[in-house]
């Protein structure tokens, strides 16, 4: 019976301390009587193979305790859609997009090695992702430990649902749009907070703007604004695609003129002026180089993809009036 | 190196296991319950069962009689019995009545399950 003790101790060893003496007593005496049950059926005393291979039947001790133990979930299925549309958000809507078009680049011109400042900066990327992903875990497995319910505002109203997209299968979700507005909002207010403070200032590097950026700023205001407009009233109001189309198609438009005007600006004169009092005038001299580059081939490239967005957008409104037109011929009247 | 794809009739099995322990699931608690009107202790319950034709490991078992017990369905107690302490099943009041009940549900769903097969 040694290798039975041995077992139930294996078994004991997994379970919290106020089963253990339960279970491994009732465990032990279910064991006793299947082994006593055989031993009479073979009319003498098990072997230890014998006896090994009811245990073995029974399955590893870890299993078996497993089994006693609640089933409970780091982060359970009624919790899981918003961890995964936060973690996503988080993740793809808001930290390799900063990264991308902000930290990223002003690494690559400011850092004395564009090649070193590029892993620096894909390393600290990785790392806040880790950070980020950690965090909301941690924070949605309270929720689930606690047993904490989402707020779902006044239950659930069919009516209220986002609608279907005039043109393809796929419905405008609500909760995209907002993670597309939170995400909208945080890059403006980033990039407005440079415009307005007319500096950015990185390691020892500081890059101090023009003071022309000042006499345009209500304009990249404006144009901030009608930025976030287009993902603000696809949350507000997600039936009024037309609205949402035309705002989308002025602010893109608007921007790629704002840029391509910039650019042209920056052309004729410098708009930013590197300074740093660690550095040697060489290396202030290539990043001045680089940001310059930045400022003329950046600003170009923005207005290039803005007026290509501002196309698609378009070609989507067009397509989604076709298909609602369609749509309003052949619905059943009845 | 990425693992390799199941073949479709391995699919089909691991389905079908699946859906075997979903299809037994459901049942081993209304089993227990019934198989409980009359007092038993776990391993010749499990023999009972057994004899009946509902094989159920002790893994699954105890800690069903556990849940069970938890849930006020069933009350427990040890007892000596052939000079071994032997933990004795019951179903409870609150058991009784939700085994009633359960029986009903069973019989409605078996009854609309053989119209459909």
């Amino acid at each position: 019976m040694e290798l039975v003790e041995r077992y139930l101790l294996a078994v004991r060893t997994w379970l919290p301390e106020k089963l253990q003496e339960d279970v491994t007593r009732e465990l032990r005496e279910d064991l006793e009587a299947e082994l006593a049950e055989r031993a009479t059926a073979a009319a003498r005393p098990l072997r230890a193979e014998e006896i090994e291979e009811v245990l073995r039947r029974r399955g590893h001790p870890l299993e078996v305790a497993g089994a006693y133990l609640p089933h409970r979930h780091l982060i359970g299925p009624a919790l899981y859609p918003a961890y995964r549309l936060a973690v996503g958000g988080l993740v793809l809507g808001v930290l390799v997009p900063v990264w991308l078009l902000v930290v990223g680049p002003l690494s690559v011109l400011t850092g004395a090695s564009p090649g070193d400042a590029l892993v620096d900066g894909l390393w600290g990327l990785a790392r806040a992702a880790v950070y980020a992903v950690g965090l909301v875990t941690l924070l949605f497995a309270g929720l689930e430990r606690w047993e904490v319910k989402l707020p779902l505002p006044g239950g659930f109203g069919p009516s209220a649902l986002s609608a279907l997209r005039a043109v393809g299968p796929e419905p405008a979700s609500r909760a995209t749009s907002a993670v597309g507005l939170v995400v909208t909002v945080v890059l403006t207010a980033i990039f407005l907070d440079v415009v307005w403070s007319g500096s950015v200032e990185l390691r020892d590097v500081q890059v101090e703007l023009a003071p022309g950026w000042l006499l345009v700023r209500w304009l990249v205001l404006s144009v901030a604004l009608g930025g976030v407009a287009g993902p603000a009233l696809e949350v507000a109001f997600p039936n009024a695609r037309r609205l949402h189309h035309a705002v989308e198609v002025l602010s893109l438009l608007t921007t790629a003129v704002l840029a391509g005007a910039l650019a042209r600006a920056a052309a004729a004169a410098r708009l930013a002026t590197v300074t740093g009092p660690a550095l040697g005038g060489d290396e202030l001299e290539w990043l001045q180089a680089g940001v310059d580059r930045w400022m003329r081939h950046g600003l170009v490239a923005v207005a290039l993809v803005c007026a290509a967005l501002a196309a698609w957008e378009a070609w989507r409104w067009w397509r989604a009036e076709r298909g609602a037109r369609a749509g309003s011929r052949t619905a059943p009247t009845g | 190196m990425s693992p390799s794809k199941p073949r479709p009739g391995e699919d089909a099995q691991e389905s079908l296991e699946h859906l075997r322990l979903e299809l037994r699931r459901g049942c081993l608690a209304l089993a227990v319950l019934a198989a409980l009107r009359s007092e038993r202790y776990g391993y010749t319950l499990r023999k009972a069962l057994a004899e009946r034709g509902l094989e159920i490991d002790e893994g699954t078992l105890y800690p069903l009689l556990r849940r069970l017990e938890a849930q006020g369905l069933l009350a427990s107690e040890w007892r000596e019995q052939e000079s071994r302490a032997k933990r004795f099943y019951r179903l409870s009041p609150d058991g009784k009545a939700v085994l009633q009940a359960l029986t009903a549900d069973w019989r409605r769903l078996g009854a609309a399950l053989e119209e459909i097969l």
